[in-house]
């Protein structure tokens, strides 16, 4: 019995501020990591991926557009892929949230194996959905869509990710 | 079965409250003097609001209380940032690839895209549940036997 007590990972009430400090720590690493790739240019090949992918899905679902690079050319106007629309903050975000909290590896691995294939999932559909927005959107519409709806949506999806691995490794957790 | 069901209409409670608050807090923010925050971020900070005012499993004066702490500090903060003209020189200085600078506006983003999961994280404690459970009669507050087990 002792030793079960002892093996048993350490995820209480007490330990929640270490947690918080210790996310906000591995963020403020990453996001440095993130902005030097980006400042040195490293991050291009991801935004032309995301690019090549969005005018991809556009034409199947029958919205014909442009790639060049990372520029998307619709009927209407010309978006462009920046670092943001990666949604690589938003992993980030997420990765340090799962890192953050003391339970085992493999709960934490899992995490981040299902959320940031699922955050970069969610977020090529919403790349997706402003082309669609932008074809058919009023200007003031599309920017309300692109700028506000999208990216409060966004960040539901990375709180409704942590929350379901919050669950999981709950349950792994009690089990233990 | 039932509990399955009941769990999944708990949370497409608590899905469809968030969104209401989350554009009740646009609306409040949109009525806000827009040189005091930069919308851009605040909406990291209205999506973790709305998360915590809907909880349904918290209750009020704890959500309350969280929600004013993350509004409070971001829109203090903010205005310190923006208003000291920091906010300026330091997204100029990273367009223009000064090193000082670039760390300076790092550090902000940083500080407004963590503020609102370290709240939440102290907020959820360990039991995601509580955003959509129906509050328990009798003290909302307290924790949850599995909490206390914890």
């Amino acid at each position: 019995m002792e030793q079960r007590e002892a093996s048993k990972p350490r995820f209480d009430r007490s330990s929640l501020p270490v947690v918080a400090a210790l996310f906000f720590v591995i963020f403020a690493v990453l996001e440095g990591v993130i902005f030097y790739f980006a400042l040195q240019g490293g991050l291009g090949w991801l935004m032309e991926l995301n690019a090549r992918i969005t005018a991809s899905l556009s034409s199947v679902i029958g919205i014909p557009v442009t790639l060049n690079g990372i520029q998307i050319t619709t009927s209407r106007n010309i978006l462009e892929i920046d670092p943001d629309c990666t949604a690589i903050q938003l992993m980030a975000l997420y990765s340090a949230l799962i890192l953050a909290y003391p339970i085992p590896w493999k709960t934490r691995g899992i995490g981040l194996a299902v959320g940031i294939p699922a955050i970069a999932v969610v977020n090529i559909a919403r790349l997706l959905g402003v082309v669609v927005a932008s074809v058919t959107l009023s200007p003031q519409a599309f920017l309300f869509v692109h700028d506000y709806l999208f990216k409060v949506a966004m960040m539901l999806v990375v709180f409704g990710l942590w929350g379901w691995w919050l669950l999981y490794a709950r349950r792994n957790v009690s089990q233990a | 079965m039932r509990g399955a069901m009941s769990a999944k209409r708990d949370i497409a409670v608590f899905v469809v409250v968030t969104l209401a608050w989350s554009v009740a807090l646009a609306a409040f923010f949109w009525l806000l003097p827009k040189v005091t925050y930069n919308p851009a971020d605040a909406l990291i900070t209205i999506s973790a609001a709305s998360v915590i005012m809907a909880a349904r499993g918290v209750s009020w004066r704890r959500r309350l209380i969280y929600a004013a702490v993350v509004l409070g500090i971001f829109l203090l903060v903010d205005y310190w940032f923006l208003s000291s003209g920091m906010m300026h020189a330091a997204f100029a200085g990273l367009n223009a690839g000064d090193t000082g600078q670039s760390v300076t506006a790092v550090a902000y983003m940083v500080f407004a895209q963590a503020l609102p999961f370290v709240i939440l994280v102290l907020f959820v404690g360990r039991d995601p549940s509580v955003l959509w459970r129906s509050a328990p009669k009798g003290g909302a507050d307290e924790p949850s036997e599995e909490d206390r087990d914890g």
